[in-house]
């Protein structure tokens, strides 16, 4: 049983007699990495700025790995790394006067923890230069390493890859899963690149005007797609598949295209060639997370 | 950008002390240059001197002496004796009694200058440039964070208070060339029904003096301090806060005209900073302010500065 | 290793200051709040120093100078004043032993001076003074001298009768206390040259006039000018405030009461 390490129960969060946050409720377990997915102005800063106490919520708990945030602050922190909309350090500073001087307000840091962590992220060798030459790239990596320099238990992220390339971002993906995966470490990441939610995330949560509209499984989100046939001949193509299948379809653009689990597609196949069509060209119909998650909140 | 603000702070320093000796020196030297024309002989202050140490002798044999006129004639007496035998012309100043010349005037205005150029920007810098939330999402609680800070602040009004002692010492000694630590001097006046009354005064030397004085300006930098740092947290905004605190010891001194006639002048704080002036005796004489007066009003404004600022602080969304 | 080092001497460095203020700071209020610590000696101390002035005896001289600064010989490079010069100068023509009693007070007005005379201290040594000298007035008219306001026409009439009236007060008590003894009114000066106006002059004329009025009214009492003295000779008879005689204008001065006194 994997453990949960962090419970987000029924938190709201009230700004001047206005409720921005109405009654949220997540939890993540070690090694999961969560997306947390939302149009601006749905609250997810918001809610990640609860859950590393820079705010508080008016009702509701939060609790890491067991301890509540408002009551056990310090427990609870110390098993947390985060960016929050950052990374914002000290630019008159060098990179490792930065991460040394944050360092120190934990004792348990030592001097090997911050080397690992600024090897970690590829920072290693721009330590002496001062946070305000580096480029935005570098400073989101000094910050990871921030965030990475007391091992924490839970990474919370918000927008990390902005201003990255897309080596970058390649890298930082990588990166990502494998902090999850091989230290098991939990994850909440928050971005609009929903290319890179896609590819990182486990979970996703999406968020529209301060409540969780849907929490779900990406790989399960991403396996309803809309897989499309360009035969010689789309027409037989459709009365087999109603005949044969009883799956409805329709041409759209020179495509037959259906809605079908990924694994009857072989099937399908056979029985176009067996019919003597020439199969053309066959492909999911890419309803990316980015399709799902308009969709999804246009409701 | 601390390292910045100290120098921005020495600099200031230097400016005003510099200018302060040099017009010192300037008007000294006017107006032995004016007898000289006058009287076509040199200025030589030691008959002058001696004359009035034989007068103040003469007055001490007199009838109608309060204990308290006795012992600042005798104070005066010992001064210029002190001037005679250490060749320091009565008209002129030491490196000592400017230092603390210069305290007693700083003590308005400019050390509270210097101090809130560090303390108005404690808190506000880190919200300018959000490096509160890197600051504040660790381990650690608010309250330890913002304590750090202030200590630090506190460490800070220290160092500005021991450069402006240095800078006005050694700054005087080359332009005044006398040290005068030894010299004496009267304190220990009081206010009685509104009067300043000199009864209990004691004499000590410029060295102690001093050592008073810098004293008291340490308390008031603190004061200013935790006043302006509360009002950094309350505003985030470093230009906002420096500017309210000026604006604050400005109407200080405008409402020194208003003590007599509106009793509640006395409770403000920036009314009450002149304390070195309650140990020279130079002070215009209000009922009910002394020294511990003002010391009292000035802690408890302190007091609850810091204890809004930490609450407010302990309970403020951060939103940057 | 150098930034620890310098951070360690820096907190030291605050530290110490934080321990010397504090101190400082409780001595302070130590200082302006100590209860008045009286001294039961003082009386007889006093009473001590009093000089056996009860009665002039006749091989004695004592010359008693009151009133401000200017009775007080301030501005003098050789530590004297009028009193002493004209001590000198009377020592030379009598075998009695001459004696200055000073109790003037800088700065003082004739509100301080009838204090002054009022305290039973006092009344000795007027009692046993052969002369007495007045000096008085200088500080008061003062203030119409450097203020630029047109309403004070109405003060200084107000400052002028007040001063008279102590001027009366002064003269009672002495008579007083002793009825024998002259008493000679040094008049006023003008310090300040061009730089007074015709109004402001005319003031200071008419402050001497209704004095001399006054002083002449006692048979043994005379009034000593200076304007006329100090007119063309400011800048050899002042002193280096130029607000004071010097040696110069101080001799100048007793030089005046000889001559006005010498068959008296």
């Amino acid at each position: 049983m994997k453990k949960e390490v962090l419970l987000v129960d029924n938190v709201h969060k009230k700004i001047k007699n206005r409720e921005i946050i109405k009654g949220i409720s997540f939890s993540i377990k070690e090694g999961d990495v969560l997306g947390f997915l939302g149009p601006n102005g749905s609250g997810k800063s918001t809610t990640l700025r609860m859950i590393v106490g820079l705010s508080k919520p008016t009702e509701g708990e939060i609790k890491i790995c067991g301890h509540s945030i408002v009551k056990d602050y310090v427990k609870a922190m110390e098993n947390v790394g985060c960016i929050i909309e950052g990374p914002d350090l000290y630019n008159y500073m060098t990179g490792w006067d930065n991460l040394e001087m944050l360092a120190a307000m934990n004792k348990n840091i030592t001097k090997d923890d911050i080397m690992k962590a600024a090897e970690i992220v590829g920072m290693e060798k721009h330590l002496k230069e001062k946070v305000g030459t580096y480029s935005l790239g570098m400073k989101q990596r000094l910050g990871l390493a921030q965030a990475l320099m007391n091992k924490p238990k839970l990474l919370i992220l918000d927008e990390p890859t902005n201003g990255l390339d897309p080596s970058g971002i390649n890298e930082f993906r990588n990166l990502i899963k494998k902090l999850a995966k091989e230290e098991n470490i939990a994850i909440l990441i928050s971005s609009h690149l929903m290319s890179e939610i896609e590819l990182i995330c486990d979970n996703v949560s999406i968020i529209k005007n301060g409540t969780i509209l849907k929490n779900a499984v990406v790989e399960e989100l991403l396996n309803t797609q809309e897989i499309f046939w360009i035969l010689d001949d789309n027409k037989k193509g459709q009365e087999i598949l109603k005949d044969t299948y009883g799956i409805n379809s329709k041409i759209n653009d020179g495509k037959l295209e259906t809605a079908i689990d990924k694994s009857k597609i072989s099937d399908i196949n056979t029985s176009f060639i067996r019919e003597g069509l020439k199969l053309e060209f066959v492909d999911n119909k890419h309803k990316t997370l980015e399709d799902l998650f308009l969709d999804i909140t246009e409701e | 950008m601390f390292k910045k603000k100290l120098l921005l702070v020495l600099a200031i320093l230097l400016v005003e002390i510099i200018a302060f000796a040099y017009g010192e020196n300037n008007t000294y030297k006017k107006t032995i240059e004016n007898y000289t024309k006058s009287q076509s002989t040199n200025y030589n202050w030691n008959p002058f001197i001696s004359q009035e140490i034989q007068n103040l002798r003469n007055r001490l044999n007199y009838s109608s002496l309060k204990a308290s006129d006795k012992k600042s004639i005798q104070i005066q007496i010992d001064q210029y004796n002190y001037d005679l035998q250490n060749n320091i012309s009565p008209l002129g100043t030491t490196a000592a009694k400017f230092t603390g010349t210069i305290m007693e005037q700083s003590v308005i205005m400019l050390l509270p200058l210097l101090i809130i150029i560090f303390a108005g920007d404690s808190v506000s810098g880190e919200f300018s440039a959000r490096t509160i939330k890197v600051l504040l999402t660790r381990a650690v609680p608010r309250w330890k964070i913002l304590l750090s800070k202030f200590i630090a602040i506190i460490i800070t009004s220290a160092i500005v208070v021991i450069e402006t002692a240095f800078i006005s010492l050694i700054v005087s000694k080359i332009t005044f060339r006398s040290w005068g630590l030894m010299e004496p001097l009267a304190t220990g006046f009081k206010v009685v029904g509104g009067k300043i009354d000199a009864s209990n005064i004691i004499e000590i030397y410029q060295w102690q003096y001093l050592l008073l004085v810098y004293s008291l300006g340490f308390f008031i930098a603190i004061v200013i301090a935790s006043i302006s740092f509360t009002i950094s947290i309350l505003v985030k905004n470093t230009a906002a806060s420096i500017s309210i605190m000026m604006a604050a010891l400005i109407g200080g001194s405008i409402l020194q005209a208003f003590i007599d006639d509106w009793p509640f002048a006395k409770y403000f704080f920036s009314v009450n900073l002149r304390l070195p002036q309650y140990l020279t005796g130079s002070f215009k004489a209000v009922d009910g302010m002394n020294l511990t007066f003002s010391m009292t009003v000035l802690l408890v404004w302190a007091i609850v500065a810091l204890i809004v600022g930490f609450y407010t602080f302990y309970k403020q969304d951060v939103l940057v | 290793m150098l930034k620890k080092t310098i951070l360690r001497i820096i907190t030291l460095i605050g530290i110490i200051v934080i321990i010397i203020s504090i101190a400082g700071i409780i001595t302070s209020v130590y200082i302006t709040t100590r209860p008045t610590v009286k001294t039961a000696t003082e009386n007889k101390s006093v009473k001590d120093t009093i000089k056996n002035t009860n009665k002039p005896q006749s091989n004695l001289y004592n010359i008693l100078s009151m009133g401000d600064s200017i009775a007080n010989g301030t501005g003098d490079e050789n530590g004297k004043g009028f009193a002493d010069y004209y001590a000198e100068s009377y020592k030379k023509n009598t075998s009695k032993k001459v004696n200055v009693n000073n109790i003037a007070v800088n700065g003082e007005v004739s509100d301080g001076l009838c204090q002054i005379l009022r305290n039973k201290q006092t009344a000795p040594i007027i009692e046993g003074s052969s002369i007495i000298f007045i000096s008085i007035g200088g500080n008061e008219i003062k203030q119409f001298a450097t203020s630029n306001d047109t309403t004070s026409m109405v003060s200084s009439n107000n400052v002028e009768n007040h001063y008279l009236s102590n001027l009366k007060n002064v003269f009672k008590i002495i008579r007083s206390e002793n009825s024998n003894c002259t008493i000679v009114f040094i008049g006023l000066y003008n310090p300040f040259g061009d730089e007074l106006t015709q109004d402001e002059l005319g003031l200071l004329e008419d402050w001497n006039y209704e004095t001399q009025k006054f002083v002449s009214q006692d048979s043994n009492a005379v009034y000593v000018p200076t304007y006329d003295l100090f007119q063309y000779n400011i800048n050899k008879y002042l002193t280096i405030d130029n607000f004071h005689p010097n040696s110069q204008g101080y001799q100048a001065i007793a030089r005046r009461i000889e001559e006005t006194l010498r068959f008296h």
